[in-house]
């Protein structure tokens, strides 16, 4: 008896040492300081800083590298042009990393006291942009994600005004999805599969939601991220099937997938993926084969400059070009006199205005009051001789 | 000369199981090497056929020097064993078992098989039986057969009366008695004393790894010390 | 009654199964002869698959090889199963020979030694990426249907058979061959094997030989059926096929087979039919290893231990 009491006191102990310590870290810059860093003058020189929170490595290096090259793109095509520079002040989050998003947290906390550094770009995922919200609206910074999705985080208030991001969230890309299958290919019976990850389920679970409101037939099903078997999986998938929506986020198994379809006759099944299928190892499996991606052009001259310089396209860290264009122009406007405050700059990235034709998106670029952008379609994207085209 | 064992000693780590064992067996001949448990017979088998290595001594066969080479050359050489509880190959057939006594020499010709069979009938109608099935005293027949298949020119038998009645170790030695007949040199490794020197023509006696008594196997048979510690039981 | 659904695990499973059962050839013979648990067999099977990559690449790739499909896949048929039986060969001698009379840990730990470097040169050398084998352009993947509800492709059909195949030549070698029935003998009795003149190294090598290079076949099909490899392809298979080679009977060369298959089809009735199917297959299959290891602890066709007399 005596042994459990000691025990839990001290189980009690540690939870209350352990509650002070979160919570000296959430809130650790009070209200008072936020108004200085948001107010402080910066004087903006002939180098403006702009801070950049990814996944430089780490399990998500894959999806950090494209937006570290495409951010920096943006910044070199700026200088070249420009008498007054900008450069790229970089963090690595780690994003996936065993501790959580504790390095996207101490990232943030630097450019946060960083005296140079007046907005920011990133982080990539839905979690860090929770994670580094007290340290980065602490700091009185605005951030701009190329590729945080998660529906909730510009709506839910916690930080309107200060976060913003240039891609659409995943309630639009289910409705889009959703949309062209049953307004446009008229389908009847879909199978999804998810890859067990959250980004995944979630995607799944909006669609299945949508279509079966819409009275399509839909059977559901799962994979690891780890399997490149899929034969036993394939054998369930009823045999009437028109349609396979593979929300994923590994291009190479996308194509295995689709190669084992074909092997066990099932060629004629039309395969539709999610932004992170969005490559050409997807497409080259035939034109049964869709995508939905943020409504980029492929055929833009600047992807094609970026392709000429680096060894692909990496369209998905293409957003995060936009998310520095966006940062850039807003310091620049701030900086009109010479000087600028992270609040001034937050002010201009609300008022940005990017018009479609200078945008690499395809469409004007301007945010709602969430932060979201105010048009928020995504594209549909279908495989013509190996090439994904849009098509909606 | 055959076989000889020029003052051979072999350690196990640090224990000294054989401490200058010189012995010779000439062609032809019968010879047994008759100790106790612990005496080191075993290891004086193994350090012949070469599974031991002597740290000092020398091991000469068919007119070689033997002691740097591995087993499969001595065996290739000419000697054959039927080793201390026969070994044989349990889930393997007689006939299987035969082949891999004859391995060097491809397996066995008819030959070899017609002549073992004629020694051991027996092994002619179990051929395709397992050899792990076969009683004590067939398997003793098996292994001596085993052995007998590549025609070697010395024959090494680990104590062959072990476990076997009393009438089957004079059936067996009756057998040795045959092979011998034919023109094989046998060294035979016991510890019965009687049964061996009755057909051998010489004899050592190994005592903890010291040959301590050696002669015509006549004279050994008379021998005082000899009936006392052996001839008693 | 779903026949389509049922036919198709079935020859999922045959089709995994005839991968597993190669792999798990190669676990049992180690076994038997050296009572070693070969932990780095499986990353042999991923060398195997790389090799056959590469001998692809150098023919010219899937797209324009430089002799027909079939006959570029028998070229990498070949070369994988030879240099793997050579990697397989090399492994032993410098891993695992020189601990031959040590405890039998540390050839254990020799192994798991071997595997993670095998696995990290490979991350090394040819990078984390899945490669394709493109059996599409290379061979045409053509798909054959028996009525409406039994489907199965050529390749699938050439990696049942060509298992099948190389199994029955095993089993040849082993009881018609000189050298096979010493590989037998020195599994039964190394001492006597060797008081028969047998070369005891060169069995085992032999041995080695053997697995490895069906070790590379299993993993050229599965670049061939599934159309992906990758360096870590080797610790699930790997683990699979040590798992069938101890179900079926550890050091009984039927019981690889017949283990080998019983996982596959495991697996793929378990994807099909059980609740979370696909995600937990895997589950499903380990714990019919601990199920086996409950209630007959030598595997279907193991022989219980037998006391010698």
């Amino acid at each position: 008896m005596k042994k459990v009491v000691v025990a839990a006191t001290l189980a009690a102990a540690l939870a209350v040492l352990a509650t002070a310590a979160w919570g000296s870290t959430k809130g650790s810059t009070k209200v008072a300081s936020q108004a200085n860093a948001s107010s402080a003058l910066v004087k903006c020189g002939k180098t403006r800083s702009i801070g950049l929170l990814a996944p430089i490595t780490g399990p998500a290096a894959s999806l950090g590298q494209p937006q570290v090259h495409w951010a920096k793109f943006f910044v070199s095509n700026y200088n070249k042009t420009h008498r007054k520079k900008f450069k790229l002040v970089p963090e690595d989050t780690q994003l996936g990393a065993a501790n959580g998003t504790a390095e996207a947290v101490k990232g943030a906390q630097a450019l946060g006291s960083s005296a140079s550094v007046l907005g920011v770009v990133g982080p990539a995922g839905s979690n860090e942009v929770k994670a580094t919200t007290g340290a980065l609206k602490g700091a009185g910074l605005g951030w701009v994600s190329g590729s945080a999705t998660n529906t909730q985080i510009t709506l839910d208030g916690t930080r309107t005004g200060f976060f913003f991001r240039t891609v659409p969230p995943d309630s639009s890309q289910s409705k889009s999805v959703t949309g062209y299958i049953t307004g446009t290919l008229k389908l009847k019976r879909v199978y999804i599969i998810d890859d067990q990850e959250a980004y995944s389920t979630g995607l799944a679970d909006e669609v299945q939601a949508q279509l079966q409101a819409k009275g399509v037939t839909v059977g559901r099903d799962g994979v690891s991220q780890q399997q490149s078997d899929f034969t036993s999986l394939i054998n369930k998938i009823p045999r009437n099937t028109q349609l396979v929506y593979l929300p994923w986020q590994l291009p190479p198994k996308g194509k295995a997938f689709g190669q084992q379809m074909k092997s066990q006759g099932r060629a004629g099944v039309k395969l539709m993926g999610s932004d992170g299928l969005f490559d050409p190892l997807f497409s080259s499996l035939g034109n049964n084969v869709y995508d939905s991606f943020f409504p980029l052009n492929p055929a833009d001259k600047r992807v094609a400059a970026f392709k000429a310089s680096h060894k692909g396209t990496e369209l998905f860290g293409a957003p995060s070009y936009v998310a520095a264009q966006v940062v850039a122009g807003a310091i620049d406007r701030a900086c009109k006199n010479g000087t600028a405050t992270r609040a001034e700059v937050r002010a201009q990235i609300k008022k940005t205005s990017i018009a479609a034709s200078a945008s690499l998106l395809g469409l004007k670029v301007a945010f709602d009051k969430h932060g979201d952008m105010v048009k928020k379609p995504f594209g549909i994207y279908h495989s013509v001789k190996g090439v994904f085209v849009r098509v909606a | 000369m055959l076989l000889r064992l020029d003052n051979v000693d072999t350690y196990y780590g640090q224990i000294h199981i054989l401490q200058g064992v010189s012995l010779e067996v000439n062609e032809g001949e019968l010879v047994c090497l008759l100790g106790g448990n612990a005496s080191g017979k075993s290891t004086t088998l193994k350090t012949i056929i070469g599974m031991v290595r002597p740290r000092r001594g020398a091991v000469q066969f068919a007119g070689e020097e033997v002691s740097g080479r591995p087993t499969s050359y001595r065996i290739g050489k000419g000697m054959a064993i039927v080793p201390e509880n026969r070994r044989l190959f349990g889930p393997m057939s007689v006939k299987e078992n035969l082949e891999m006594g004859a391995y060097l020499h491809g397996g066995g010709t008819k030959e070899d098989f017609e002549r073992v069979y004629s020694l051991f009938p027996l092994l002619y109608e179990r051929r395709r039986q397992l050899a792990g099935t076969l009683s004590g005293g067939e398997q003793q027949m098996a292994a001596m057969g085993r052995a007998l298949m590549s025609r070697p020119k010395l024959l090494l038998m680990d104590e062959p009366s072990m476990g076997l009645a009393p009438i089957l170790v004079e059936r067996n030695f009756e057998i040795i008695k045959e092979v011998h007949e034919s023109g094989v040199a046998i060294l035979v490794v016991e510890q019965n004393a009687n049964v061996s020197l009755s057909i051998a023509d010489r004899g050592y006696v190994l005592q903890t790894g010291r040959i301590v008594l050696s002669g015509a196997a006549s004279s050994l048979i008379k021998d005082e010390d000899l009936r006392k510690a052996y001839l008693g039981r | 009654m779903n026949w389509s659904l049922f036919f198709g695990e079935l020859v999922s499973g045959l089709t995994l199964g005839s991968i597993y059962a190669l792999i798990a050839l190669g676990y049992t013979m180690v076994y038997g002869i050296l009572k070693l648990l070969n932990f780095a067999h499986g990353d042999v099977y991923m060398v195997g698959a790389f090799v056959g990559f590469f001998v692809l690449k150098w023919l010219g790739g899937p797209l324009a090889p430089a002799v027909t499909g079939w006959l570029a896949v028998a070229i990498m048929f070949t070369v994988a199963m030879l240099a793997c039986g050579a990697l397989g060969v090399g492994i032993e001698r410098f891993a695992y020979r020189p601990l031959r009379n040590a405890p039998r840990i540390a050839p254990l730990i020799s192994a798991l030694g071997v595997s993670i470097f095998l696995q990290n040169s490979a991350l090394l050398l040819w990078g984390p990426q899945f490669r394709d084998y493109d059996t599409f352009d290379l061979v045409g993947v053509k798909s054959y249907h028996i009525g409406t509800n039994f489907f199965i492709s050529n390749v699938q059909i050439l990696t049942i058979s060509v298992s099948i195949g190389l199994t029955i030549l095993l089993a040849l070698v082993i009881s018609r061959t000189r050298t096979g029935k010493a590989m037998r003998a020195t599994s039964f009795d190394r001492d006597a094997a060797e008081m028969m003149g047998i070369s005891i190294d060169r069995v085992i090598s032999f041995t080695f030989f053997l697995g490895s290079a069906l070790a590379a076949a299993g993993g050229i099909m599965f670049g061939l059926v599934f159309g992906q490899i990758f360096s870590l392809m080797g610790f699930t298979a790997g683990l699979k096929g040590f798992t069938a080679a101890v179900v079926g009977g550890i050091g009984s060369i039927p019981g690889a087979v017949l283990g080998g298959f019983l996982i596959g089809l495991t697996e793929a009735f378990a994807t099909g039919y059980l609740p979370g199917g696909s995600v937990y297959a895997n589950l499903y299959v380990f714990a019919l290893l601990i199920v086996m290891f409950l209630i007959r602890p030598t595997g279907l066709l193991g022989s219980p231990v037998i006391q010698k007399v």
